[in-house]
């Protein structure tokens, strides 16, 4: 077994980067996420990463990099936060679009306006369109598991489709939590070697990546899309496993839940999810019948399963940390509801805004959340569908 | 540099079958580039003329790697690429020796793409950039489309400014002659064909057509400009009678009644109007993607085309379009004679700003030139760049078989000097015994037309003087003497 | 060409088949076609560095034939050409000969 060390989220990914030592780094240093660029340029430095570190001048110019270095065949990586991942948002869509296993650790931050260098997951949220498989990560742990696993996801052959892996600017970023790290020899092992089947560098075989596609090819183009992003069902699942059975720490679909004999859940993704869970362990003590649902995959939406784990549940309260303007509720409410929709007696959901901006959020209001679950299971009646914890009214 | 005999055993790296328009200097330019290539090379290009052209899906004209990404990226993609060249060399998973060659109109370059490349030139990556300029956005009517002109019907492709064409007047429904003031160029669309009982267009969908709007019993119907996405099976267009492919035209003008303007179900709407009439759409199908022309007539705005009034609507500016081009962002009108107004970026300046080992300027006239400076360029480590001249007969308006000559011109009058800066020292590869007057640079294409009038007269003087100053500026980093 | 479904097309937008833009004929753009003049020709293959469509081909370091599957009769072969070896000429007259559109 590895070492256990005390890291922040940023050093835990910078430490598995330096595991993983993919062959192209490229990034651009934006808070809170310049710790992991730092650490890792460290590295680089020292010496004891083969990586090709690129400083690039801007996030756009980090995923064009990223997208050239992967369609030459080398292992990718880079890392950012909220607006730097809006910039790169273009080349967000067209990396998903060429198939390439390009790795991102998104620290979640808040998208201006107005500026605002604290958590929350309108960054990770925005970009949910753009084919990238999404997974959520609670803490530092779950960051460096998380970023590990992406590698052999994002590879797998039937799948290829980049992934990004988040977890909570400031609160995970630079908070220092108890990690274990695998040895560097079993991290190789894991992830193995990157095969890009279509590979630029491959000089007596020439391909030409980005045609122009009209209307008679683009659809089934992403009908491709939507077929990879269904199989990586499956293949993030079988790569939990796998890592389970390497470090010890099982994953899945979604997060490690307590819902055993759960009558009011809260579905929570990032840190909160932690704080949810102390919540949960305080009042089964007392004996009520409360549960927790960890969102770990967001892309893509496990629905099936949460489904599976919702059912015979009284009221749900779905917790999200960013806002989709103009939408009936937050992102993850929104899927959850649709996801429940064809269930013959679907619980009551419900919707909080929380933590917007890095808003902070305690267990006094998850507490509350359970309260109004309780009373929305008696009365039979939902006052408000979507409501916020913590906004001074 | 070894001669075009030697060159010409290299296999074509670029295949006949992309669909630049006929006489494209962006073609000229990548075939001598890769000529000149004695490595294997990977390429990137920016969203453009180029890329487009080359790579419709499922077709690719390129027989060595390629990747296009976005508009703004061509080097920082390729920086990516030549980054992990780099990573996979120096863990000794290949060995090959590749050279990187990113691609980029003036557009992708000079304005949107100016960051990635400033980037790239400061990071030392080892590939070159060579930016093909054709000095503007370059981007209707299907290059088939018949035109009707006062001498007969003309395919759009031979229409030339000046040329007279039939257009229909809203106002009095009638034919009238109005003077064609430009072709423009719409790159490659979607082209659909229309069809009535008598008549077939080609055209983009967003190609207006007048359309006859029925407002309900007792009320007046009206016309309205409807593009072809917005059109259906069944509508009612304005169409000419009795369309004689090939024959002459001769007019006369007659006038439509008062009482011609009722609404009438079961006829036409103009009733007894000698030349028009109305035909119901009978299908509008996809044919395929084809290049495209829009033509420009002075005040009325529609013309008729395959004897269907259709309205005019490419060839925007850049902030390499140089100073007095008329582009379609910067037309030349009462108000701003000059078209635009603002001279352009000296980009390759810029460049050698930043101290790239090897900077340079060409021209596809000068092929010996160009392929001596890729060479040069290809075998200097680092980033290096050249930006080379790319005469478009669509934008710059002029005979596509003229594109070399036009290019020469751009050498021999001080527009275009060719030049390059190694390690900062400045040398002018060619200079021409005497600089021609830049009258003759304007007169060779459309899109100076204007300049040539007498009320122009001071403007022209004005450019003369600026590229006398910018021979004087480089001949003073080079060293050199100013001729007499 | 019936076209090919999501599941038989290369994922990505990949094209594996390098420089198959030769299958697509962009001979039938020309109004005008460049003809070949024998006895000017010097071989000096000047319309060979102009050709913006790899339309002329060389064959042991001297002028083949033209491409006219590809050729779109711009003409800068012709206006290049030092010897006035190449004319251009009105393409209606070859369509007729050779069975016409």
């Amino acid at each position: 077994m590895g070492k256990i060390l005390g890291l922040t989220g940023d050093e835990a990914t910078a430490e598995a980067m330096r595991q993983i030592n993919p062959d192209v780094l490229a990034a651009y240093p934006i808070t809170p996420q310049t710790e992991t660029v730092q650490r890792f340029s460290e590295f680089v430095a020292e010496g004891i990463v083969a990586t090709e570190m690129v400083r690039v001048e801007s996030e756009h110019s980090a995923m064009s990099a990223c997208l050239g270095a992967a369609a030459a065949g080398a292992r990718a990586m880079t890392a950012t936060s909220a607006n730097g991942l809006a910039l790169m948002w273009e080349i967000c869509y067209i990396a998903a679009s060429y198939r390439l296993p390009i790795i991102m650790a998104v620290v979640n931050r808040a998208l201006s306006g107005p500026i605002n260098i604290h958590c929350d997951h309108s960054d990770s949220m925005g970009a949910r369109d753009a084919g990238w498989i999404q997974i959520y990560s609670e803490n530092c742990q779950e960051a460096y598991d998380n970023l590990i696993q992406a590698i052999r996801i994002a590879e797998e052959e039937k799948v290829r489709l980049p992934v990004m892996v988040t977890f909570d600017g400031f609160i995970i970023s630079h908070a220092m939590e108890r990690v274990e790290t695998l040895e560097d020899d079993e991290v190789s092992q894991f992830i193995g070697k990157y095969k890009n089947a279509y590979s630029l560098l491959d000089v007596d075989s020439p391909v030409t990546y980005g045609p122009l596609d009209l209307y008679d090819y683009y659809f089934e183009h992403k009908r491709q899309q939507i077929e990879a992003m269904e199989i990586s069902l499956e293949v993030i699942q079988k790569i939990g496993r796998e890592f389970g059975d390497l470090s010890g720490r099982y994953y899945d679909l979604m997060g490690n839940c307590h819902l055993e004999g759960a009558e009011l859940v809260i579905v929570a993704a990032g840190s909160t999810a932690g704080t949810v869970k102390s919540v949960v362990d305080e009042l089964r003590e007392r004996g009520e019948k409360v549960g927790l649902l960890k969102m770990r995959v967001f892309r893509p939406f496990p629905a099936k399963q949460i489904a599976e784990v919702l059912r015979g549940v009284k009221a749900v309260a779905v917790l999200d940390r960013s806002v989709s303007f103009g939408a009936q509720g937050g992102p993850i409410f929104m899927e959850i509801r649709s996801a429940l929709f064809d269930e013959i007696k679907p619980p009551a959901v419900v919707n909080y805004i929380y933590g917007l901006g890095g808003r902070d959020i305690g267990v006094d209001e998850i507490k509350r959340v359970y309260k109004n679950l309780e009373r929305i299971t008696h009365t039979k009646k939902v006052d408000e569908l979507v409501g916020y914890l913590g906004l001074r009214e | 540099m070894p001669s075009l005999k030697v060159l010409s055993r290299k296999k074509e790296l670029l295949t006949g079958g992309h669909r630049l328009c006929a006489g494209c200097g962006a073609s000229i330019i990548v075939r001598q580039v890769l000529m000149a290539a004695e490595d294997p090379v990977v390429m990137s290009s920016a969203t453009g003329c180029l890329e487009v052209a080359t790579t419709i899906y499922p077709f690719t004209a390129w027989r060595i790697p390629w990747i296009h990404c976005a508009f703004e990226n061509s080097a920082s993609t390729l920086s990516g690429v030549e980054a992990a060249y780099r990573s996979l060399k120096r863990q000794g998973k290949i060995d090959r020796t590749i050279k990187f060659i990113a691609f980029g109109g003036d557009g992708g370059t000079y304005d949107i793409g100016l960051q990635a490349l400033s980037g790239v030139l400061e990071r030392g990556h080892n590939l070159l950039y060579i930016c093909y300029d054709n000095q503007a956005y370059m981007n209707c009517l299907s290059t088939s489309s018949l035109i009707m002109t006062e001498d007969g019907v003309k395919r759009i492709t031979e229409v030339k400014e000046g040329d007279e064409v039939y257009a229909f007047d809203q106002k009095t429904y009638q034919l009238v002659l109005k003077k064609c003031i430009g072709i423009f160029d719409n790159g490659i669309k979607d082209v659909y064909e229309l069809t009535t009982l008598h008549h077939s267009i080609k055209a983009t969908a967003n190609h207006p057509f007048l359309v006859l709007k029925r407002n309900g019993r007792g009320k007046k119907n009206n016309f309205v400009w409807q593009t072809i996405s917005e059109m259906k099976m069944g509508d009612e267009i304005v169409v000419l009678k009795n369309l004689d492919e090939g024959e002459s035209f001769k007019f006369d003008f007659n006038k439509v009644k008062k009482g011609d303007y009722k609404v009438n179900r079961f006829k036409n709407f103009l009733i007894d109007n000698k030349y028009f009439e109305i035909e119901k759409v009978r299908d509008i199908k996809l044919v395929r993607p084809e290049p495209t022309l829009d033509l420009r007539v002075e005040g009325e705005h529609n013309f008729i085309a395959d004897g269907i009034v259709v309205h005019n609507t490419g060839i925007q500016r850049s902030s390499a379009t140089p100073e007095g081009a008329a582009t379609t962002t910067s037309p030349v009108g009462k108000a701003i004679p000059e078209g635009k107004q603002r001279p352009r970026k000296d980009l390759t300046r810029i460049v050698a700003a930043h101290d790239a080992p090897y900077v340079a300027q060409a021209n596809p006239a000068y092929y010996n030139d160009l392929i001596k400076k890729v060479q040069k360029a290809l075998s200097t480590e680092g980033p290096t760049f050249i930006n080379v001249l790319s005469p478009c007969p669509r934008g710059w308006r002029y005979d596509p078989s003229l594109s070399i000559q036009i290019a020469k011109l751009a050498v021999l009058t001080g527009v275009w000097p060719l030049y390059e800066v190694e390690k900062g020292q400045y040398r002018i590869t060619y200079r021409p015994k005497k600089r021609h007057p830049l009258r003759e640079w304007l007169e060779s294409q459309g899109r100076f037309r204007h300049l040539l009038r007498d009320e122009n007269k001071g403007i022209v003087e004005r450019l003369e003087k600026q590229v006398e100053e910018k021979e004087k500026s480089l001949l003073a980093l080079a060293g050199e003497e100013t001729s007499a | 060409m019936k076209e090919k479904g999501w599941r038989d097309i290369p994922w990505g937008g990949l094209i594996l088949e390098e420089g198959n833009a030769e299958k697509y004929k962009t001979g039938d753009w020309r109004t005008h076609r460049p003809v070949w003049d024998e006895r000017k020709c010097t071989h000096c293959l000047l319309c060979w560095v102009y050709c913006p469509d790899s339309s002329i081909i060389v064959k042991e370091e001297k002028f083949k034939q033209f491409d006219y599957d590809h050729c779109k009769g711009c003409g800068i072969c012709s206006t290049q050409c030092p010897t006035k070896a190449i004319h251009m000429e009105e393409e209606t007259k070859f369509a007729l000969k050779e069975g016409g559109k």
